[in-house]
């Protein structure tokens, strides 16, 4: 990183992203490492300093302090103006806490970003993903392998349709039995497309399990999702995501991303 | 697959989601009377998430836009539980009459 981090960070300043910040989180490839991007998702829509180590969990405040630093420093992030930022803070304590009592101000400080509530009315998404792994050789003539963690038929069909076209071979799992069988199906999938809320298990579990076990820890996942949050998105970031992906998506990103991760041209 | 094949392929997708909608309704309905059962519940939940989902992907903006609200209605008493009023539990009604109306 570049950046002169030598900048005073107060923790009561109120950050946004800029638009190349913007562009890390919506734009469907990204170098930045997951404590950054993290620190991008609580930022989104504008947070305190203060709120932002609060929820980061993996770093200290004063590595927080630093790292915004040199995100602002590197144009990711922003000073959000004090007349907006102040409007937004109240705005969103009052349609939260018609009654701003002193235990309501505190609970609503302990959000991790103030416009939380406005980006929720307004549909939160992210098109985030990264290549964090080398590609994988393949024997010669064999297409990529990709797993599609789906529980709507239409959708999976429909992806499908567009991974089979783009040179892969997809294979689909509907449910916690399909995704271990799919699993224990050579050839190893070399990509997962893992939705969340599944009729009998969920994908951050699957996640989970996957970063745990000795051969699939190391394959790319992305999350489709309509779990749109950023507690979500925090989740699957941490939880060793290489991407994330919100319903509902445009067919092109996804496709974009997933080339992105695969390492595909 | 030609640009035409594949224009093709997606107007049956299209089709075949959008014959597939009166059942899911039907399955909404039928696990909505069955209010207060916590089980139902959370599966109405589940497939008014899916829908949100998946609604716009298939040409059904406004459909998608109902369900995420009734979904986001719904989370909290999935999630914490308990009663709902008789003015909560038209405001669900209406989110399902709302849902047929949107995919028209």
């Amino acid at each position: 990183m570049a950046a002169d981090s030598r900048l005073l960070i107060d923790l009561q300043d109120i950050y946004e992203l800029t638009e190349k910040g913007n562009k890390e989180l919506r734009g469907a490839h990204t170098v930045l490492g997951q404590q950054q991007l993290e620190i991008l998702v609580l930022a989104d829509g504008m947070a305190s300093v203060d709120a932002i180590s609060r929820s980061v969990r993996t770093l200290k405040r004063e590595e927080v302090m630093k790292t915004v630093g040199e995100m602002v420093a590197d144009g990711l992030l922003r000073q959000a103006p004090k007349a907006e930022a102040a409007a937004l803070d109240f705005g969103t304590l009052l349609s939260k806490h018609m009654s701003l009592s002193p235990g309501a101000l505190a609970e609503a400080n302990e959000e991790a970003g103030v416009g939380a509530a406005s980006l929720q009315r307004q549909g939160y998404f992210v098109r985030i993903a990264r290549r964090t792994r080398p590609p994988r050789n393949l024997p010669a003539g064999r297409k990529p392998a990709v797993i599609i963690v789906e529980d709507d038929p239409h959708l999976s069909k429909l992806l499908k349709t567009f991974l089979v076209l783009e040179g892969l071979e997809p294979r689909i799992a509907s449910k916690r039995d399909d995704v271990l069988k799919q699993f224990r199906t050579p050839p190893a999938p070399d990509l997962v497309l893992l939705d969340v809320m599944l009729p009998d298990t969920d994908g951050f579990d699957v996640l989970a399990a996957m970063r745990r076990h000795p051969v699939l820890k190391s394959v790319p996942v992305i999350m489709l999702t309509g779990k749109a949050t950023r507690e979500s998105v925090q989740k699957g970031l941490a939880g060793g995501a290489d991407g994330y992906i919100t319903k509902p998506f445009e067919v092109d990103v996804l496709m974009a991303a997933l080339k992105v991760v695969l390492g595909m041209p | 697959m030609t640009t035409d094949a594949l224009k093709e392929k997606l107007a049956q997708l299209n089709a075949e989601y959008r014959d597939a909608l009166p059942a899911k309704f039907s399955e909404i309905d039928a696990l909505w009377a069955r209010y207060p059962d916590a089980g139902a519940l959370a599966e109405l939940h589940r497939l008014l998430h899916t829908m949100a989902g998946s609604a716009k992907v298939f040409g059904f903006a406004a459909l998608g836009g109902v369900a995420r609200e009734a979904e986001n209605v719904l989370a909290p008493i999935v999630k914490e539980g308990g009663a709902l009023d008789a003015q909560f539990r038209q405001r669900i009604d209406a989110l399902l009459q709302a849902l047929r109306q949107a995919a028209i």
